[in-house]
């Protein structure tokens, strides 16, 4: 056998390993970053629920017997009567 | 023998060394291939590879600003998994007795309720509801062996009993599915009423599944299949108007409390396009609190019940003698001296009104007058009209249940009582059809058909059918019956209004009329001169000396008119004398000011 062949034959063992070594690698990379993503999507979701909670939160604070009860109650605030009113046109 | 030992290299030593550790490996390979096959084959799998649910969410209601009214938000429920790990010893039952105080329950409660279920292995005890974050970072500090938080979604109600009729509620239930012939039943929610109910379709959502790979921290690394794709409910926009909605239950509960009536509802209809903005009815109850249900509060009462619509029905009556040609709003009829027999049964009206024009017939809500009127001219035109403006005729709005109505066909009514007829009795509609024929007046003829989705497109005709007898009876009658009028209670400062009262008797099957109970009614169109609002109340059998629609129903309207107006930013049309003075006043001094205003040159 030339010098040359088993040359080859080495470069192919030491290839053959390194591209093993290489597919492990990725592998361990892709699974890493999957589990990433993964937590990420979870974050999402989370924040998507407590933005749901907040728009409920919102929809509790702005509900309109709310305010009317703090206006009147708090504030002694009350609706003017017609002849209070002056209406301004367009 | 040393000879011998002499004799073995070194190489040999190797050689043998080598084929021991073959033979080694060999027979371990036979063993696993051939004898432990069954332990290993799928090992890798069954620890790695498991199947996965996705759980998405049902859709959410919002109304047309899109607030919300029903969404769905996942929660952790305490669940106990394990009883017997639960109570192990007197250490556990320490724990578990802490967990009681934060709870706020009572050991001896919890422990029958565990009896009770045999002591399962899977008991609901704390919905997520009912725990904050903070109670549950306090649970998990116990350490408790056996229990677990488990991730499901909860539908909240921001509204409570202000929309429970309308949109309902949802329940949890078991589906039967069948899969590689195996039958597995699956936890689902679904609507149970109102408008989670007919709407079910769209917010139903549908949880996916999938195969994934997992590491020893048992976190997902690798997505291997989708099984099924999860599918979110859809968002479902209401024409509803929260605020609307919240005017006229408020003022509907009030009126109904302080006369002490059964049951009551109220519609709020948009007129330009047929948007139903609020459906509120009373009792109602609190769908995020199931012990306050009651099905009289779940009854939606302006959609699903028929009533006879009494004197309401008196402008269709003159709009439909208008065109016939036969009857003018001119002229007279003698109601003298306010009670009649006619065709053998006697008919009253509230006082004697004398002589009264064809309009004033419908202004003092004559029932003689009525009849008389209706004696004048075809009954088939009054069909006609009544048909076209949709009484008896289902709307479609997509509410499970929804009213028909009654509309007997013309040839029958000298059989079923054509005087009746002529007064709102004999036929039915509910008050949310009763809204739809008034916009058709408020229209001058055209019919929308009202929505509760806001992208539905909705039925409206091309050309307007008996526009001059509508235009007479809204512009002229309706306006007469607020000023002067059974309806002089449901004017409203600043806006022209037209309506109609009506005060009808219960009908109770097989027993006939109660004279006793009533029904009291209110339809009206706001602004008149530029139609935006119809809203008709309806309060049923009010325990006062009064039970006229004119003295229950007619202030209610007004109250919700009056807000509402105000909330849609609707400009007045109907400005008094003062307020003109007082602008004037403000005009004459801006002319003032600004002729005399002089403005110094600034460098």
């Amino acid at each position: 056998m030339s010098n040359f062949k088993i040359y080859i034959i080495g470069l192919l063992i030491i290839g053959n390993l390194a591209l093993s070594l290489g597919i492990v690698w990725v592998e361990h990379l892709n699974r890493a970053q999957y589990r990433k993503l993964q937590e990420f999507s979870n974050q999402k979701y989370e924040l998507r629920n407590d933005w749901k909670k907040v728009r409920i939160e919102e929809g509790i604070y702005a509900s309109h017997s709310r305010i009317e009860n703090k206006a009147q109650n708090l504030l002694n605030m009350s609706l003017p009567k017609e002849r209070k009113l002056i209406t301004l046109n367009d | 023998m040393i000879n011998f030992i002499k004799k073995i290299r070194r190489i040999d030593i190797i050689a043998i060394f080598v084929v021991l550790v073959i033979s080694i490996i060999l027979l371990r390979s036979f063993n696993l291939q051939y004898t432990e096959y069954d332990r290993y084959s799928g090992f890798k799998e069954r620890i790695e590879i498991k199947h996965y649910p996705i759980k998405t969410s049902r859709g959410s209601i919002v109304d047309r600003n899109n607030n919300v009214l029903a969404e769905s938000i996942q929660m952790n429920s305490l669940i106990i998994s394990d009883t017997s790990s639960f109570l192990k010893d007197n250490d556990a039952i320490e724990k578990v007795k802490k967990l009681c105080v934060i709870l706020d329950m009572n050991f001896k409660v919890l422990l029958r309720k565990l009896k009770n279920r045999n002591y399962t292995q899977y008991t609901k005890l704390k919905k997520g509801r009912y725990l904050s974050s903070e109670t549950r970072e306090k649970i998990l500090a116990l350490g408790i062996d056996g229990i677990y938080f488990e991730k499901e979604f909860q539908r909240y109600y921001p509204e409570g009993e202000v929309t429970a009729s309308l949109i309902g509620m949802t329940k949890e239930g078991l589906e039967k599915i069948e899969k590689n012939g195996v039958i597995h039943s699956k936890s689902i929610i679904f609507g149970q009423m109102g408008l989670e109910k007919s709407f079910d379709e769209i917010l139903k959502e549908e949880d996916g599944e999938k195969i994934v790979m997992i590491d020893k921290d048992r976190k997902i690394v690798n997505q291997l299949r989708m099984l099924t794709i999860p599918k979110e409910g859809k968002k479902l926009t209401l024409t509803i108007d929260k605020r609307l909605q919240y005017v006229a239950y408020r003022e509907l509960k009030k009126q109904a409390i302080k006369v002490n009536a059964k049951s009551g509802s109220v519609v709020i209809l948009d007129t330009t396009n047929g948007d139903i903005l609020a459906v509120a009815n009373y009792p109602s109850y609190n769908p995020n609190n199931r012990r306050t249900y009651t099905p009289e509060g779940e009854r939606n009462r302006a959609i699903i019940d028929s009533l006879e619509p009494a004197s309401t029905i008196k402008p269709f009556l003159l709009a439909a003698a208008l065109h016939s040609k036969k009857v003018k709003l001119k002229y007279k009829y003698d109601t003298e001296p306010g009670r009649r027999k006619i065709d053998g049964k006697e008919y009253a009206d509230t006082k004697n009104n004398g002589i009264l024009t064809a309009q004033g017939v419908v202004v003092k809500s004559s029932n003689i007058g009525s009849i008389m009127m209706l004696e004048k001219f075809d009954n088939k035109i009054y069909y006609d009209l009544l048909e076209y403006v949709g009484i008896g005729e289902i709307i479609g709005i997509n509410f499970p249940s929804e009213a028909e109505g009654r509309l007997d066909h013309y040839t029958d009514w000298k059989k079923l009582g054509q005087n009746s007829h002529a007064i709102g009795y004999a036929f039915k509609t509910s008050p949310l059809q009763l809204a739809k024929a008034y916009s058709v007046i408020a229209n001058e003829g055209f019919v929308i058909n009202p929505r509760i989705e806001k992208d539905k497109i909705t039925y409206k005709n091309a050309q307007p059918k008996y526009k001059n007898s509508f235009s007479k009876v809204k512009n002229i009658v309706l306006q007469k019956v607020i000023e002067d009028g059974t309806g002089k209670k449901a004017k409203i400062d600043g806006y022209t209004v037209g309506g109609k009262t009506g005060t009808g008797r219960l009908h109770i099957k097989k027993e006939g009329y109660d004279s006793k109970n009533h029904i009291s009614l209110f339809a009206g169109i706001v602004p008149l001169s530029l139609p935006k609002l119809v809203i008709v109340v309806v309060i049923d059998q009010p325990q006062t000396k009064t039970h006229g629609g004119s003295d229950i129903a007619a202030p209610v309207f007004n109250k919700i008119a009056t807000d509402s107006l105000r909330i849609l930013n609707v400009s007045p049309d109907n400005i008094s004398d003062y307020q003109k003075n007082v602008l004037n006043n403000i005009e004459n001094k801006n002319n003032y000011t600004l002729k005399t205003l002089e403005v110094p040159y600034v460098l």
